[in-house]
């Protein structure tokens, strides 16, 4: 488990070329960026107004699929806007000249990604749409690149008609509610992407902590269970801390699954369907005066709320109780791997699957695309072809991926991707829709998308599915309640303060003054308007 | 009469003496102390890092952080050379065109001075913004992914043309009359007259131009996508991205890092300042003085 120093070393070097590998991607193909979508031919207008029904065009190759039947005479490039989640996305060119052999023969197009950094994603697109630049699909998310935003701005295509047309394969394979949180008035504006909606909360130990006091952490099914072997570890342990709560995370469990946040500060209660104020939420407060109990007691670092870092604490090993980052193991395999020393985990509990978490990757049409029929229809290509989704998400074989067993061409293969720093076109699989369509691989092996499929369609979709807040209106007390927040969270968290009674009711007032009345108003004002809209 | 009783005074030390320069020996540690901190914090181990906090001296010496940051120095080095270049072009031509400017508009004798003097100062009050400014030099000028798009926005502001006019005016209108008297053309006062007697403030001019093409990351984010143009700052914010990328639990489940491993983003950033900041603390002692001398004439005279 525990490297050596020279492995050690000898992976810093390889791997961080990572940070600094920029360089190495310039390739010719880059000067071309602006030419993908700003040349199209001259008829590509014509092809907008053609009635795509009429007869699928001669030019286009027997094998080309019934649902993809629009007119692909003329001959044309698309650009697809990306975030790269890291600066090495090595073999560009190569990988795009493969994908477009399939998407040249089935569409008559030629796509061409365009890789931003992530140091200037926001800010580029941003400038991009308001600058009204041609390019065709588009990455975007609740977060980043707002799909709400984009809509409001009009930059984004209404999909409707388009995926009717187009878009067969997409239909057939989108999670139905997800189509919810990305209809906007009514009209579908983004693809949602399959990914994993209400990732699982999780108590992890330290297994050789667990094993030496013999505790049944299984047991565990509210934080106040934790007590009885935070209690021994603190006995024994010295040079150990109990639980880890930093100034951004805390123990699992203390945060709701039942509530569902529309604004930080106002949450909506899934049991009884009612706006509420999350501090008034009884639960939560027994949950944050357990969390001070437990910093009295000891089993909190005194420092923990000016602790910034959670995985670096975590990885640490000082810790005996932790916190998952995201998905649950039954074996504590993730967390593991993710923590570096033996770990076992325990189910905390299943977030409501929301809005924002069933966008948190989706895909859109430009609408100042010049061929937005032609986006859709590779779109659809990527969700029903599987050897061009995986081709962009792998990369070329033999030089991104190894087949193990099996044949590409079955579709069916299980392989073995470049892993490391060196190659990552395998990182952003997610993010270009049919996720579960991935080959087995290294990265993400077909039984372990299958659980996370499992996962989501069993998962609870929260009541306001599709409800996004609008904190336009409410703009300067969302400010002061969130300044109050910043100062509050970490210590909250941690539970350190010395009067949690008093702390807690004194926050609620100072948030109360702050304009926490005038939010919830507005939350339930919009709600019922979106209430009365969607049903 | 001062001079003798200053060299008195340095000779004997008095307690008040003593006193002065404890205080300035303590100012000096207390400016040099966090650098020294940087420089410590280089070259700490990140677990080090966590456990016992930064440190003017690592308990355990590595050099993770300069191998993870030099391990590409083509790139590196690629981005110095941009910055460098925007920075000497950028200040000679910024300086060039802000004086010549500033001059015409100085002359109270020049017909348009007023109409041109208003139109510099109207961006001042009024710009176009962010989005009219990226459709010029993207779709009009064509200039993405040009160097040219890292020199040119810079290359004139109303608040440099008015502070460079504020000093030009100094100059007597006299001394150009008797130039003019004496046979010389407009060409040849600018150059042989007011050139050489503007030196302070054209070396202020010039420090301000530096600094600001020295730390430009902005016009890099808006208008270059091809990394072999990107400006040191601008690698400096990617490098650290791509590191908190790098100590993400995605980045171990996706097998970009090997479990338990830390990125060494805090010693690297600290690696980084030091690379980042190094020409500069080469550079600015040498020129210092000219620095020093054009800030206080130009101050003291303007």
């Amino acid at each position: 488990m525990s490297p050596t120093m020279g492995k050690k070393a000898r992976w810093l070097g390889t791997g961080t070329s990572a940070m600094l590998a920029a360089a190495m991607i310039v390739s010719g193909c880059s000067s071309s960026k602006e030419e993908g979508s700003s040349s199209p031919s001259a008829s590509s207008g014509a092809s907008e107004s053609a009635s795509p029904s009429a007869s699928p065009s001669a030019s286009a190759p027997a094998s080309q699929p019934a649902d993809t039947g629009g007119d692909t005479k003329d001959f044309v490039k698309l650009s697809w806007y990306m975030p790269k989640p890291i600066d090495n996305m090595k073999d560009q060119a190569a990988v795009e000249a493969e994908a477009n052999k399939v998407i040249k023969e089935k569409l008559n197009a030629e796509l061409h990604l365009n890789l931003i950094d992530n140091a200037g994603w926001e800010d580029k697109m941003k400038l991009i749409s308001a600058a009204g630049e041609p390019y065709d699909i588009v990455f975007s998310t609740f977060s980043s690149n707002r799909i709400s935003d984009n809509v409001q701005k009009g930059a984004f295509l209404p999909l409707d008609e388009l995926l009717q047309k187009y878009g067969q394969n997409i239909l057939a394979k989108v999670d139905q509610r997800a189509w919810k949180a990305v209809t906007y008035k009514g009209k579908i504006m983004a693809i949602p992407a399959q990914t994993p909606y209400a990732p699982a909360g999780a108590h992890v130990f330290k297994k050789d902590m667990v094993e030496k006091y013999k505790f049944d952490y299984k047991s565990v099914k509210s934080i106040k269970d934790l007590e009885p072997f935070l209690a021994e570890i603190k006995k024994n342990e010295p040079n150990m801390i109990p639980l880890l709560a930093t100034a951004n995370g805390t123990a699992a469990g203390v945060s709701l699954y039942d509530y569902t946040t529309i604004t930080p500060g106002i949450s909506y209660s899934e049991k009884d369907g009612k706006i509420v104020k999350i501090l008034g939420v009884p639960e939560n407060k027994e949950n944050y005066k357990t969390i001070n109990d437990f910093y009295k007691k000891g089993y909190i670092a005194k420092d923990a709320a000016i602790k910034t870092d959670y995985l670096a604490e975590a990885k640490s090993g000082k810790y005996a109780v932790m916190r998952d980052s995201g998905g649950y193991t039954e074996d504590g395999s993730k967390s593991t791997a993710t923590y570096g020393f033996p770990t076992v985990e325990t189910l905390a509990g299943y977030p409501t699957i929301s809005t924002n978490s069933m966008t948190s990757a989706a895909t859109a049409i430009s609408a100042t695309s010049k061929n937005p029929e032609r986006a859709m229809m590779l779109l659809n290509e990527i969700w029903g072809d599987k050897y061009l989704l995986n081709t962009l998400a792998y990369g070329v074989e033999g030089k991104n991926y190894t087949v193990k067993s099996g044949t590409v061409k079955d579709d069916n293969p299980t392989i073995e991707a470049t892993t490391g720093a060196d190659q990552t076109w395998a990182i952003w699989h997610n993010w270009l829709g049919p996720l579960w369509d991935q080959w087995d691989s290294n990265w993400n092996s077909t039984a372990a998308l299958q659980e996370m499929k499992k996962n989501n369609d069993n998962g609870k979709a929260s009541g306001i599915l599709g409800f996004i807040f609008n904190p336009e209106p409410v703009k300067t007390e969302i400010a002061q309640v969130s300044a109050i927040q910043k100062e509050s969270n970490p210590i909250l968290t941690t539970g350190s303060m010395p009067d949690f009674e008093s702390y807690y009711t004194d926050l609620q007032k100072r948030l109360d003054a702050a304009g926490m009345d005038k939010i919830m108003a507005e939350a339930q004002k919009q709600f019922d308007a979106w209430k009365a809209e969607n049903s | 009469m001062n001079g003798s009783v200053t060299a008195l005074k340095r000779s004997q030390p008095t307690a008040g003496k003593m006193f002065i320069h404890l205080v300035f020996i303590l100012l000096c540690v207390a400016s040099l102390f966090p650098f020294l901190v940087i420089i410590g914090t280089s070259f700490q181990s990140e677990n080090d890092i966590v456990k016992f906090g930064y440190s003017v001296i690592p308990k355990n010496f590595t050099f993770d952080a300069y191998r993870v940051i030099l391990h590409e120095p083509k790139v590196l080095f690629q981005s110095y050379f941009v910055t460098i270049a925007t920075t000497v072009i950028g200040s000679l031509v910024g300086m060039w065109v802000t004086t010549t400017y500033a001059y015409a508009i100085s002359r109270k004798d020049y017909r348009f001075r007023s109409f041109l003097a208003f139109f510099i100062f109207f961006t001042m009050l009024f710009h176009g913004g962010m989005v009219p400014s990226y459709i010029l030099m993207v779709k009009w000028l064509g200039l993405k992914n040009n160097i040219l798009a890292l020199i040119l926005p810079y290359l004139i502001s109303g608040w440099f043309v008015l502070l460079m006019k504020g000093f030009l005016q100094t100059i007597p209108e006299a001394v150009i009359e008797s130039a003019k008297i004496d046979g010389a053309g407009e060409l040849r006062i600018f150059a042989q007259i007011v050139i050489p007697i503007s030196k302070p403030a054209l070396a202020t001019l010039g420090l301000f131009f530096a600094l600001q093409y020295w730390n430009d990351w902005w016009l890099t984010l808006l208008y270059v996508e091809h990394d072999n143009l990107m400006k040191l700052q601008y690698l400096l914010i990617r490098v650290l991205k791509n590191m908190e990328y790098l100590n993400s639990a995605e980045a171990i489940q996706y097998g970009l890092v090997k479990p338990g491993m830390l990125v060494p983003s805090l010693s690297a950033r600290m690696a980084m300042c030091i690379l980042a900041a190094g020409p500069m603390l080469l550079v600015f002692p040498l020129f210092q003085k000219y620095f020093v001398q054009g800030l206080t004439v130009g101050s003291v005279k303007g």
